[in-house]
């Protein structure tokens, strides 16, 4: 027990010491060193979350409820993981938009909307001034624990005798001193930060100390104090387990839920974390180091709740008061002292803090927009507008706090701590929507965050405050017991029949579900318009580097009035140094120089939002901006804005169709390059830069026989030979360096030996022209190739020819000049084939006939003729290169190779030729004359053979019809001698008359006139065999004459054949004493007849038979077969004269055929 | 990847950890009569896992920030 006196100066002591620190803080800040930004003072700060319900109500929630107690400080620790980007964004955005509250924050958002604003504030005066009356209970139940005095019945106690009340006012002068000493466009209280990490710091040690002297001076460490509580308390089993009846998972999960929400915006941790931040890095200590204090400040609850069940008779001490009553009943005095000035720093931090930013939300953005708005404040002097603005907040200092007592009396005694707190909390967490939402989502809109507040506000009063008002009795008890109206599905702690919940996760459940649901409902339910979408952006990007920066509007205003509103509010100087500010940037001397534009309004009115809130400077701006001018101007920014908005969307639908369209076109036109590179008559692939394939078509894998996903990601190497592959890398490696396409002949194995390509090779690139891959097309041109080489080998051989050739080759084109030249003509003509070609024809020719060439060139080429030999009309003759002229035997033919006509003289210099030619026909001439004169000579001869015989026939038959008469008229008058000479004057004379009639015949058989007719040969072949059967009657001779064989003769010529032929056999078989004589014809091999005649007589030899048909030639011997040698000789003469052939066969003593044929 | 978006994807992986491992069912595991080293399982495990991942959080933006401290 420690007394009264002692207790409030200790008390007083350590408030006056935090005074002073916090003064001493903020004067060395107004001195320029402002306190070290600092994260661990900052971390410190912000655990202003361990409030009085950390402090004691914590060990006596652990004492009721078990592991409960814990799950504020796991929410915290849950929710700081995500500060560092939820935390990081607000920081930012509250620096660049200069806000001062969450309530400006969310106005800010939604397009400086006051009414935002306004619901925002007022949720959170209603939401949170509970949960100041939680303070204000913990430091006056506490203060009278330490005194001796009773804490059950505050309402009865008289007001001034109320400690409560002296800590209300207290707080009230603390917050006051050091929140709302003077107006700056930042809300920073240096000095206030000070102390509240300060007060962490002693909370802190204040809690471990009664924590280790519970745990190891009253017990002997933690396993003893746990092993006597286990045996002691009979609900020891609950209170170290979770999930049963007493613990449901459920409200573990929403407490920490809450927790979480609760840990970002609560306005409290929202003024420590973003208002009051200096550095965003800080954030990244502070992550780690505000869990871990939070730690260390529950260590020891646990083992305080224990203790405190075990050591003091159920009832006798509240729960709530463990943590001082154990070190007042067991512990030295020092130490209870110590734990009520902990429970102090731990409330007094929190309400400090609290008011100071309730007040400054309810100042800016309830109080000042609505008096701005009536009018009120424009009357006031300039002076008397910052002051007024202070004294607002001052007052609303007052009231809080005074609100806060009231439901202290009022309400408080009967609930516990916790349920405040998280009445409080759930309040709190209405903001989420609006504010998180805010930070995230583009989308949200003023109209939702309104329709979600305002929802999730009614909510949480049906859910959670009115129940409460029911148990103070201000409310009748049916509304929870049967609901509003009588309706059952409307119980407020069982809403729409949801049971089987605690109150605090129901409220929660249902207020956040309304908010969020019509947050986003209605948010969405319009397009945003562009202003909306301006302001979303100004907050959700505000990391980003897209940031689309301030909003400069169109509005101007005077540097006078502009400085006028800044001193109204943030006094003389400050508008002056400022506004000096300005002018300098503006190499302006004096700021009253400076022009009205908008630039300088939207920085002063940051400067006032700063001070006022968003919304108040708005409003304040307004009223000194120029509007006439502006009006007319800003309709037409809205309506320009608007249309190009309008323009903007249907350029927006424009676009998607057409992107839509766009993609059709690019699968149809992929397809169709598919389709084009698997047809194409070409190899075609692709190669990334490591040369690896991407991509190949359909020739490719028939040809080289690699399928196109088997090649993907191969090389060269793995594909063809390595010497290959290597000139293959290398042209694409080429390709790679130059950037440029290539074009290569490559060899590759084909289905049928090597394949030559034509490889055009080129680089691909990327839409930043980067190289990626090399392209391509391999046309197999083997066939091209080899075409070439026959036509190169046709060439040579045909030049070959043309060069071997003795004859002038020429060709000329259509215009008659000369194209082609050979080795030849360049002998004839002494040209060098250089000379000729290109030339005209003219130069081979000589002048004279230069006019008739051409005319025959001319009708030549459109005769239908192709080749014509030259020279039919006229003689060619040539000249050569010195002139001279020569004789020339030429064709000319006409090819015609395509559209051109070409001209081809083959020529031959024939001087030689037409020389040789004379001299033949000079000898022809000589020829004809000696023919003539022969046959001339001839007929003379015949005549004169024909007439001497004719002639001689008269003399010889006188000598021989004289000599026959001698011989028989005076034969035997004469002797041996002279009659023998008689006798062989007649034989003489007898041959000499055979002679005379053969050469008679002979002649006969060549003179004379021919005339033919059919002539009956058997006939006349008996004829003549029955004369010489008749001349020579002794003799036997078989004759076989085939009958009916015809000619065409003339029948006497014929006859003496006949005679000649027989007579012939007649006479060679004499000596035969069977002799057979045959006439007969036969057939030849060309179908003709031949006749024969045969016998079986003295034969011939056949080496002889050329000599058979000359006159006078015999065989044979006159003395063996008598004959003069005409007779074949006039045969054969008439043969001829017939036109036909004779011939013989025969052999010594075999007899002879001859054979004639007849034309 | 920059150092900030890996350090607040670490710190999102922590958050869902976190988020679960102190959570229904993972610490109905825990809800049991047992003590360790003295002390009941489920306070332990609460305990011992809050400090692990504030450890943890220590670890996932603790060296970065010395540069920025001033």
């Amino acid at each position: 027990m420690i007394g009264e006196t002692t207790a409030i100066a200790a008390c007083l002591a350590y408030i006056g010491s935090l005074f002073v620190l916090a003064w001493w803080v903020d004067r060395q800040g107004e001195r320029g060193r402002g306190l070290p930004a600092n994260a661990y003072i900052y971390s410190l700060s912000l655990c202003v979350y361990a409030t009085a319900w950390t402090f004691y109500g914590s060990a006596g929630q652990a004492a009721q409820s078990g592991v409960v107690f814990l799950t504020p400080e796991v929410g915290a620790t849950l929710a700081v993981l995500l500060w560092v980007v939820v935390l990081r964004k607000m920081v930012r955005a509250a620096r660049r938009h200069h806000i001062t509250s969450i309530a400006d924050l969310a106005a800010s958002r939604y397009g400086r909307s006051a009414l935002v604003g306004a619901v925002l504030a007022l949720v959170a005066v209603v939401g949170l001034v509970p949960y100041l009356a939680l303070q204000l209970k913990a430091i006056s139940a506490s203060f009278l624990m330490l005194t001796g005095g009773h804490s059950s019945d505050q309402a009865s106690v008289p007001i001034l005798r109320d400690t409560g009340f002296y800590a209300a006012f207290l707080m009230a002068f603390f917050a006051i001193l050091f929140g709302t000493r003077h107006l700056s466009p930042s809300e920073r209280h240096d000095g206030l930060v000070a102390a509240v990490a300060a007060e962490s710091l002693v909370k802190l040690a204040a809690f471990l100390a009664v924590g280790m002297f519970v745990t190891f001076s009253l017990y002997d460490g933690p396993g003893d104090l746990f092993a006597q509580a286990a045996a002691k308390l009979p609900q020891y089993r609950q209170l170290i387990s979770i999930g049963g009846e007493f613990l449901p998972y459920g409200r573990w999960f929403g407490l920490i839920f809450l927790s979480v929400l609760a840990v970002i915006l609560l306005p409290s941790q929202f003024h420590m974390a973003v208002i009051e931040n200096r550095d965003e890095h800080h954030l990244d200590r502070a992550v780690w180091l505000f869990p871990l204090y939070l730690l260390a400040i529950n260590l020891f609850v646990i083992p305080a709740a224990f203790a405190g069940l075990m050591r003091f008779s159920p009832g006798s001490v509240h729960p709530d008061t463990f943590v001082l009553a154990l070190p007042m009943a067991f512990g030295p005095p020092w130490l209870a002292l110590l734990v009520f000035i902990g429970g102090l720093s731990a409330a007094i931090a929190y309400a400090v803090v609290t008011t100071l930013t309730l007040s400054i939300m309810a100042c800016n953005n309830l109080l000042l927009p609505a008096l701005l708005r009536l009018g009120w404040i424009r009357t006031l002097s300039s002076r008397q507008g910052g002051r007024l603005v202070l004294y607002l907040r001052r007052c609303l200092t007052l009231l809080l706090l005074a609100l806060a007592y009231a439901y202290l009396r009022l309400v408080g005694s009967l609930y516990g701590l916790v349920e405040i707190g998280l009445t409080s909390f759930v309040a709190v967490a209405q903001f989420a929507p609006a504010v998180l939402g805010g930070m995230f989502w583009r989308q949200g809109n003023r109209r939702g965050a309104l329709a979600g507040l305002t929802l999730g506000f009614l909510g949480w009063g049906y859910t959670l405050l009115l129940p409460a008002f029911v148990n103070v009795g201000w409310l009748p008890t049916h509304l929870v017991r049967e609901g509003a109206f009588g309706l059952a599905w409307l119980k407020p702690l069982a809403l729409f029949g949801l049971e089987g919940m605690d109150r605090i996760s129901h409220g929660l459940f249902w207020s956040l579900l309304a908010n969020a649901v019509a947050y986003i409902g209605v948010s969405l339910a319009r397009p945003p318009t562009p202003a909306e979408e301006k302001d979303a952006a100004r907050f959700v990007d505000v990391l980003g580097a897209d940031w689309p920066g301030e909003d400069v509007q169109d509005r101007e205003a005077s540097a006078l009035e502009l400085h006028g509103l800044l001193a109204r509010f943030l006094g003389r100087e400050y508008a002056d140094t400022t506004l000096a500010g300005f002018a300098r940037e503006r190499g302006l001397a004096d700021w009253r120089a400076l022009g009205p534009d908008a630039e300088l309004v939207g920085r002063v009115e940051k400067l006032l939002a700063g001070a006022v809130g968003a919304p108040s400077a708005r409003i304040l701006i307004d009223s000194v901006v120029k509007q006439a001018p502006v009006s007319s101007q800003e309709v037409m920014r809205i309506v320009e804005e608007t249309s190009h908005a309008i323009a903007y969307s249907h350029q927006l639908e424009e676009q998607s169709r057409k992107l839509a369209a766009l993609a059709d076109a690019l699968r149809e036109s992929e397809g169709r390059l598919d389709a084009i590179i698997d047809n194409a008559p070409a190899a075609i692939f692709m190669k990334d830069t490591g040369g690896r394939y991407i991509l190949i078509n359909r020739l490719f894998e028939e040809t080289f026989h690699v399928g196109r996903e088997a090649a993907r990601g191969k090389t060269d190497y793995d594909i063809f030979p390595a010497e290959l592959a290597d000139g293959f890398v290398r042209a694409d490696r080429q390709v790679l360096a130059e950037g440029r396409s290539l074009q290569v002949e490559e060899t590759a194995p084909g289905l049928e030996g090597v394949h030559t390509y034509l490889t055009v090779k080129f680089p691909l690139r990327d839409a930043h022209g980067r190289i990626y891959a090399v392209c391509g097309i391999a046309t197999d041109i083997t066939a091209r190739k080899r075409a070439e080489e026959a036509m190169a080998e046709a060439r040579a051989r045909f030049f070959g020819i043309l060069d071997i050739a003795i004859d002038a080759i020429i060709s000329v084109n259509s215009t008659q000049s000369i194209t082609l030249f050979n080795k030849g003509a360049e002998a004839i003509f002494g040209f060098a084939a250089g000379e000729a070609i290109g030339q005209s024809l003219d130069i081979l020719l000589p002048e004279c006939l230069q006019a008739a060439h051409h005319r025959h060139v001319a009708l030549f080429l459109a005769s239908p003729d192709v080749t014509r030999p030259m020279g039919e009309r006229l003689d060619i003759v040539g000249r050569r290169k010195d002139g001279s002229e020569f004789p020339a035997a030429a064709s000319i033919s006409k090819l015609q190779l395509g559209r051109e006509t070409i001209l081809t003289v083959i020529l031959r210099d024939i001087t030689e030729a037409k020389e040789a030619e004379a001299a033949i026909r000079a000898l022809n001439r000589d020829m004809e004359i000696r023919a003539d004169q022969l046959e001339a000579l001839n007929k003379e001869l015949e005549a004169f053979s024909y007439s001497v015989s004719h002639d001689l026939r008269a003399p010889l038959r006188a000598i021989r019809a004289f000599s026959r008469m001698l011989a028989d008229g005076c034969g035997d008058q004469l002797g041996d001698d002279e009659r023998q000479y008689l006798t062989r004057i007649l034989e003489a004379g007898e041959r000499m008359s055979h002679l005379i009639e053969d050469l008679l015949s002979l002649s006969l058989a060549n003179r004379g006139e021919m005339n033919r007719g059919d002539v009956d040969m058997s006939e006349m072949a008996r004829t003549v065999a029955q004369e010489l059967r008749a001349g020579q009657s002794e003799r036997q001779v078989e004759f076989i004459i085939e009958g009916g064989v015809h000619a065409n003769g003339d029948p006497r010529l014929l006859r003496v054949m006949l005679e000649n032929l027989l007579g012939n056999a007649w006479k060679y078989t004499g000596k035969q004493p069977a002799a057979r004589i045959e006439f007969g014809t036969s057939r030849l091999a060309d179908g003709g007849i031949t006749y024969f005649v045969r016998d079986n007589g003295a034969g011939f030899d056949m080496q002889y038979a050329d000599r058979l048909f000359k006159a006078f030639q015999r065989l044979h011997g006159a003395s063996d077969f008598p004959g003069t040698g005409i007779g074949l000789a006039t045969t054969q003469r008439i043969v001829h004269r017939h036109g036909g052939k004779i011939w013989a066969e025969g052999a010594p003593e075999h007899g002879a055929t001859f054979y004639f044929t007849l034309a | 990847m920059s150092k900030r978006s890996l350090r607040n994807s670490r710190l999102a992986a922590l958050f869902t950890l976190a988020g679960i491992a102190l959570n229904y069912p993972v610490i109905s595991l825990f809800s049991r009569d047992a003590v360790v080293f003295g002390i009941p399982l489920l306070y332990a495990y609460l305990y011992g896992a809050w400090a692990a991942i504030v450890a943890l959080t220590a670890l996932a933006v603790g060296r970065r920030e010395r540069g920025g401290e001033r």
